[in-house]
This record gives structure tokens, C-alpha cells and sequence, in this order.
């Protein structure tokens, strides 16, 4: 009769057996949908604390913008932390060992299906999105994510900011889908994209497109702009421009709307402007603003944690 | 943005039925309340035949629909524009406010009097410091000007400031709730009726707009994408001080005083609802969006620190902090106060995946580092924030501990069918059949030879004694110890071969007149 093989070493044989695992995470069933939405959250770094993020406010000085990588073994760590809790006998870590290759795939897959359904009402944004990953052993299973943070006065002032990241630092081709967009306070916002982000469009939110004039030669003016529906918002031909009236009154610049109005139908050939009609013309378009990240693609070089033995 | 996507139609949107495009922004006139502000009421009237009887039943449900007449809710503004508190050159810029709600500039009634459907009640009203009095005296520096008043100092003023006239929803109001106080601002009348619009101009200085929220941070607004807009009708020019106050009345009880009509003499100030309130200063330095843009300082994610030296120390401390490193205190689980290399989860440059197998504890992830002689304490943080995190989780750490114990469970049941000898446990201990294998090995190895006896030379069973006088007769159910040990080493049942063995025996013994070939009825 041989002798029985000791608990840790029977244990540890289990833990290294392919079918064995398989057939634990059959046993076991697929990771539930809470906890694989967790392991996404927590790959995005959703609540890790701002000083684990940013260890040293003079990374992040104020009216600044940067770039980075997230570093897929920092995430990997703060997964193993997170499964660690249900380790709490010798058999419970085993089986958590031989879970975490698919809690990671489900987290994955949770990610993928959050920005799907994030994307779904933008079919030319769904079809940016890359294939389904596929399963890889270990290596490829933590998602590649990398963004920016801002530490601007704007993020306070211009609330829902419009931001477009893309893969090519050219053009905006290649767009990326956005994994997190989040103010972490009232001036830092935080957004990160699913692969590796090369340029960075930052454009003030649609909603909060100012009215104003455009000063002409001692007067104010506003550039015509059609309101037929199939062609609202474009510009007239010949760039014409109608003047804008002021109330009479020098020691205060009020508009006049009702004379504005008249003139810009006058200017338009239409018999009545609707309320929307006038904003469209005195509407400034947005200011946006393009950056191309400092990220290099080479891995980083001389780093402490690749001497270690 | 390809531009703008004008809708002159200006009935009421459906949200459900025109989806934003992305980049693109619509307009619409504005969105009506679904029920206009007013009393109400609902009667149900029911008539029963029953046994020739005729019965009538009716009840009536009054209510009252009011919009938010002296205050905004604490979400409703969403932007203010210009900023509050910026300093730019907004000289040909109108103010504007953002609200969340898209009708809210359409709920209330402006009154006393009907009005054109479609006239917003708010206003946004660009002002002086000059233009503004606090109880004789401008408003002081950082302020606008508001006060706070019961509802009785709105509706009854002191003698030479205007109020607005009493309409239903004030009336109402002051009969439900005489108790309730609101934010004031009291205007030069001058001013007034200088800056605020004419009542054919209100519906022009609101609007709504649909934006696509899906590229933007999530607001917590009520329909995400709608947004309402007023625009102030003043340019920020001409202020001594360059500081102006903006302020977004409300009209309500308004529509007599405004400057199409004629004016009410004997007042030289006039109150007036303030809901939302700012100043800017509007001077020569910009300070608008794409400046603020403009100036962003861009640099890797690195603590700005250059040591001054050449040699190799510094050298190394150069090249870690570009790296993304930073040093941090450490007391070391000896209690020993040093130092660590810390560097978050956002790397200045990309960081291949270098996989590990699980980490067990956080000191498990703690990485020495042999040329400075310290620890590098980045992978051992985030082990720990992750656990603390999920800790913290109740629901989550619940679900994931009952996942893992379920697999647990089975290992455990792994190992336990496993030990009696295998070589070592293997996934086939979990097949359905394992029980049953692992009880004939448990008999096969351990309870036969026990039995048995090593030799088997010893065989024992039945063997000394014949008390129940069974001896001579063939017994269903015993093995001889050779057949035993034989099938066991040829892989076979022993339970199979017990039970073809009782089945022979018994088919012996049936006596042949109760045989089924010669049963009366047959077979």
C-alpha cells in the first residue's frame, strides 16, 4: 500500500493539474456576475484611494495634464489581493488559485460587455472596437489600459467635458473606447482607455456652447447659418455676416433681440426664426484642444523591480 | 463637431424616439411640461348592474401641479458660464446658465395673466455691482447681492421697491406654506428696465439642447444628454470695476413691469426671486476654455526631482524617478522605520506583463531590491488596497467567498477519496462513478489484505466453525479468498460477481412446480 501522499504537497500537485482545476472550475460554476464586475472595477482601479494612484501631489501640479500606462502587475496585485479574502483555509486557496485564470477572463469579458452596451447607440464607435480578446494563458488576461489625469480649473468650470482618445497620433482615426471617465475631485478628472492611448481630443461639452457675437469694424456681428433641417447649422455662402443690434443705452451693451431677430430673417430670407434658430447663429463653435502623449512605446528601462532575483 | 443640428419644429422631444448623434448638438425651441402648472383633478365614476339594481360609485382626487417657484433643486444648475469667480475677456460673450432638467424654464406660469405658451419664466439678468442694493449699499466684495426674506417681504416689499404682482402660484403658495423664506435680490429700477427682456424676447433667450453623453463623464442629471440653456441679452462691457453679477430670476408675476410695458412710477428698486447667482470679472486676461486648455502643462507622470550629482547614486535615483518611482516611508514588519521605492498603477511608460503565480500575502509581493538594499513596496500596496478594498465590499467579498468555498468543498472531497491510497489526488476523484471506485480500492487495498492477511494464506472467513450450520451449503454473497484476490487483480466487481453468483444460486433453488415455464397462467 503506498503511503499517503502529505496534505500541503497533495494540495500543491492539485494546484499544478490542468484537468484538476478544470474540473474544480466546473464544480465550482462561473464566477458570479458581482464578482467579475468587481475584478473589472478594480482593473479600472475604481475606490483604490487617489494617494495609491498619484503617491506625490507634484506629479499632478495644478493647470496640468498626464499621461501614462497602467502597469498590468500593479492590477494583477490588486486582484490577487482582492481574491485573497476568500482564502482562508488551505483547500480555499488552492481553489482560489485555480479559479483566478477565469475570474480574470470574466472580468474581462465584463469590461468588454460594459463598453459594448456603453457603445451600442454609436455603431461607428462599436465597430473601432477591437475583436473580442482572446482567452491567452495568464499573460494576456490583464486588459492593456492607459489614459490621463487633468488637473485643470476647466474640469470644475466646463462639467462633462467631451473626451476622444485614439491610437494614432495623427489623426483622430483608431478611436479608443473609454473604460473610465471620472472627476476623482472637483478639479482632477481621471479617464482611461481600453489599449494604448496616443492622442487625447478635449473639447468643451456640446451643452455649454456659449452665445456671442464676433466684433466687425466698431460693430457686433454674427455669421448666418442656415436653419433648413437638412442643412442647419452651416454656414452661408459668401461667409455673410448680419450686424447685431444694441438697445439704446450708452452706458449699458444690451442686445436687442427683437432687431437681432428681424435681422437675421431679414439675412435669411425666412419669414420667422424660431427661439433655436437664433441660437444657432449666435453660437461660437467649441474650443478643442489636441494632445499627443508623452507615453512612449518602449518599455520602461532600469527598474528596481527587474533585479530582483 | 460637424456642426449643429438645428430642429425648427419646436414641439416637445421624445427622448425614446430621437437618439443623440455622436458630435452633433440639437436644438429645440423648448420642451413643455407635460401638465402645465395648476390644480387638477381626477374623477372616476363607476355605474354596477347587479340583481336588477343600478349602482353608481365616483370619487374625485384633486391635486396641484407647481413648479419650483422660489428655489432650484441643489442638482438643477449644472454650469455656469462664464465661471464663477473667473477672470477673463468675455466682452462678447452673453452669460448663460445650463440646467438639468429641460423644462424646467417652461414650469411655471410668468403671469399675472395669460401668456404665450412657450415664454420661459427664468431670465438671466447681467448686472453691476453699481446696479445692486444691499440695504442702501452695494454688495460687498465676493458676493452678489442676495437676501434672504420670508415670502411676505417678496410679496409686500418696503415702500419703493417693486415686487411682483400677486399671481396664482405665489397666492398659492403663501396660503400652503406662509412660513417659507426665499433668496432675494434687489435691482436699481433703472437698471431693470434697462437689462431685463421684453416679453416677445423671453422665448428667444431659452432653448433646449441634446448632446450625445456617451463620450462625456457621467452627470448625475435626469436625462442624460438633455440639457436646458438661458442666455443673458448683456455683454460684460463697460463695468468700472470689470466686475459683473449675474443673476437667474425668476419673472413669475413679472409680465406688467417689463419694458415693453409701460412703466410703474414711485419705485426706485425692485425685488426680485434670485435662484442662482454669480460674479466673474471680464477683463484683457482670457481665461475661457480652450486658453485654460492652452496652458496645460504636459510632462510624464514623474516627481519632478533631478538630483544635482553624477555619480552612480544619483544616477540610479535618476533613472527610478523617471521611471515613475518615488520614495516613501516604510516600517518594516520589524517595526524598523525606512524607506521604500513606491510607484502607482500609472506608469510613465508602458510596463510588460511579467505573470506571477497568486500571491498569497502582501509580503509575498514585496520586491528586494539588491542595488539600493531596499524594498520596493508598489506591487505589495496594491495587494493590500485590493484586499482591503473587496473587504470593504460586503456583497462581493460574501458572493466571491461562496464561489472559492464551493471549490474548496470539492477539493476537499478530492482529497479525501484520494487518500486511500492513489498515488496522488487527481481530477478523476470528482467523476460520479468515485465513490464506488474508491470504496473497491479501499477493499481491494486495505480491508481484503486485512482480512486476508498478507500472505493469504490465512484465509478466515467462515472458516473455523460452523455454528449456523451453513457450511456445506454454497453462500451468496462470500468470495473464496483466491477468486477474490484474482478478480481484483484483473480489475473486475467483486460486487458484479456476488451478484451473478446469488442470481445462479437462487435460480437453482426455485422448485420446478413454480417454475414460469409451468405457471398455470402462463407467461
Amino acid at each position: 500500500m503506498p503511503a499517503a501522499m502529505p496534505r500541503h504537497q497533495a494540495l500543491r500537485q492539485l494546484a499544478g493539474d490542468p484537468t484538476a482545476r478544470a474540473a474544480l472550475a466546473a464544480q465550482a460554476g462561473p464566477a458570479p456576475d458581482d464578482v467579475s464586475a468587481w475584478l473589472a472595477d478594480l482593473q479600472a482601479l475604481a475606490g483604490v484611494p487617489f494617494a495609491y494612484l498619484v503617491p506625490d501631489s507634484r506629479m499632478l501640479p495644478p493647470e496640468s495634464i498626464r499621461f501614462f500606462a497602467v502597469d498590468p502587475n500593479w492590477t494583477a496585485a490588486l486582484v490577487d489581493g482582492a481574491l485573497s479574502i476568500a482564502a482562508t483555509t488551505a483547500p480555499a486557496a488552492a481553489a482560489s488559485e485555480a479559479l483566478r485564470p477565469g475570474a480574470l477572463i470574466a472580468a474581462r469579458q465584463a469590461a468588454a460587455s460594459r463598453r459594448r452596451a456603453q457603445a451600442a447607440p454609436r455603431p461607428a464607435a462599436a465597430a473601432d472596437e477591437p475583436a473580442t480578446p482572446t482567452d491567452e494563458p495568464a499573460a494576456g488576461v490583464t486588459p492593456t489600459y492607459s489614459g490621463f489625469l487633468l488637473r485643470s480649473a476647466a474640469v470644475a468650470d466646463w462639467p462633462g467635458m467631451q473626451v476622444n482618445g485614439y491610437a494614432d497620433p495623427q489623426a483622430a482615426t483608431l478611436a479608443l473606447p473609454i473604460v473610465r471617465l471620472e472627476r476623482l475631485s472637483p478639479t482632477i478628472l481621471l479617464a482611461l482607455f481600453a489599449g494604448m492611448v496616443q492622442r487625447v481630443d478635449l473639447t468643451e461639452p456640446g451643452q455649454h456652447l456659449y452665445f456671442g457675437v464676433v466684433p466687425l469694424s466698431g460693430g457686433l456681428s454674427v455669421p448666418l447659418r442656415s436653419v433648413e433641417p437638412a442643412t442647419a447649422g452651416a454656414q452661408l455662402a459668401g461667409d455673410s455676416t448680419v450686424t447685431v443690434s444694441c438697445r439704446p443705452d450708452p452706458n449699458r451693451t444690451v442686445l436687442d433681440v427683437t432687431a437681432t431677430v428681424a435681422a437675421v430673417e431679414q439675412g435669411l430670407g425666412v419669414s420667422s426664426l424660431s427661439p433655436s434658430g437664433l441660437g444657432l447663429q449666435l453660437l461660437q463653435p467649441p474650443p478643442s484642444q489636441t494632445f499627443t502623449t508623452a507615453v512612449a512605446t518602449a518599455p520602461a528601462q532600469a527598474d528596481p523591480s527587474q533585479a530582483t532575483p | 463637431m460637424s456642426g449643429p443640428r438645428g430642429d425648427a419644429a419646436g414641439a416637445a422631444p421624445d427622448a425614446a424616439s430621437t437618439p443623440a448623434v455622436s458630435g452633433q448638438v440639437a436644438f429645440y425651441d423648448n420642451v413643455l411640461p407635460a401638465l402645465p402648472a395648476g390644480d387638477y383633478q381626477i374623477i372616476v365614476q363607476d355605474s354596477v348592474t347587479a340583481d336588477q339594481e343600478d349602482a353608481s360609485y365616483a370619487t374625485v382626487q384633486r391635486f396641484r401641479v407647481t413648479g419650483p417657484n422660489l428655489a432650484l433643486g441643489p442638482g438643477d444648475v449644472v454650469a455656469m458660464t462664464p465661471p464663477a469667480g473667473s477672470q477673463g475677456s468675455y466682452d462678447t460673450w452673453l452669460p448663460h446658465v445650463v440646467l438639468a432638467q429641460r423644462s424646467l424654464p417652461w414650469q411655471v406660469p410668468i403671469g399675472p395673466g395669460p401668456i404665450a405658451p412657450g415664454t420661459p419664466w427664468l431670465a438671466l439678468l447681467l448686472l453691476t455691482s453699481q446696479e445692486i442694493d444691499v440695504a442702501g449699499t452695494p454688495p460687498a466684495a465676493g458676493t452678489t447681492g442676495v437676501q434672504t426674506v420670508p415670502l411676505s417681504g417678496l410679496l409686500t416689499p418696503p415702500s419703493g421697491t417693486l415686487g411682483p404682482a400677486p399671481t396664482t402660484g405665489l397666492l398659492n403658495l403663501q396660503a400652503e406654506q406662509p412660513g417659507v423664506t426665499c433668496t432675494v435680490v434687489d435691482v436699481t429700477f433703472e437698471a431693470f428696465r434697462a437689462v431685463a427682456p421684453q416679453t416677445a424676447e423671453l422665448p428667444f433667450l431659452a432653448h433646449v439642447r441634446q448632446v450625445d453623453a456617451s463620450d462625456q463623464e457621467a452627470l448625475q442629471v435626469p436625462a442624460p444628454g438633455w440639457y436646458s440653456f438661458v442666455a443673458g441679452n448683456r455683454f460684460p462691457v463697460g463695468a468700472p470695476d470689470n466686475l459683473y453679477i449675474a443673476h437667474l430670476v425668476s419673472l413669475e408675476g413679472f409680465a406688467g413691469y417689463l419694458p415693453d410695458q409701460p412703466a410703474p412710477t414711485g419705485y426706485g428698486l425692485v425685488r426680485l426671486v434670485s435662484l442662482a447667482s454669480w460674479s466673474f470679472t471680464s477683463g484683457p486676461d482670457a481665461g475661457d476654455f480652450g486658453y485654460l486648455m492652452q496652458q496645460l502643462a504636459t510632462g510624464p507622470l514623474t516627481v519632478p526631482v533631478t538630483p544635482a550629482g553624477t555619480d552612480a547614486a544619483s544616477q540610479l535615483v535618476t533613472s527610478a524617478v523617471q521611471d515613475g518611482y518615488t520614495i516613501l516611508g516604510y516600517t518594516s514588519r520589524l517595526g524598523e522605520q525606512t524607506v521604500a521605492w513606491y510607484r502607482g498603477p500609472f506608469q510613465p511608460a508602458p510596463v510588460a506583463a511579467n505573470p506571477q503565480p497568486p500571491q498569497a500575502a502582501a509580503a509575498a509581493a514585496l520586491i528586494y531590491d539588491p542595488a539600493t538594499g531596499m524594498f520596493d513596496a508598489s506591487y505589495a500596496a496594491g495587494w493590500e488596497i485590493g484586499r482591503l478594498l473587496t473587504l470593504a465590499n460586503g456583497p462581493v467579498a460574501v458572493s466571491l467567498s461562496q464561489w472559492v468555498a464551493s471549490a474548496a468543498s470539492a477539493i476537499r472531497l478530492l482529497l479525501a477519496r484520494t487518500a486511500t491510497g492513489e498515488p496522488g489526488p487527481s481530477a478523476s476523484a470528482l467523476a460520479p462513478d468515485a465513490p464506488q471506485r474508491a470504496a473497491r480500492q479501499l477493499i481491494a487495498r486495505q480491508v481484503v489484505p486485512a482480512l486476508l492477511g498478507r500472505d493469504g494464506g490465512r484465509p478466515t472467513l467462515g472458516r473455523p466453525a460452523d455454528p449456523t450450520g451453513l457450511r456445506g451449503l454454497e453462500l451468496p454473497g462470500l468470495l473464496e479468498a483466491g477468486t477474490l484476490r484474482q478478480l481484483l487483480a484483473a480489475g473486475g466487481d467483486p460486487g458484479q460477481l456476488i451478484h451473478d453468483q446469488a442470481i445462479a444460486a437462487a435460480r437453482r433453488e426455485i422448485p420446478p412446480e413454480v417454475s414460469p415455464a409451468s405457471h398455470p397462467d402462463g407467461a
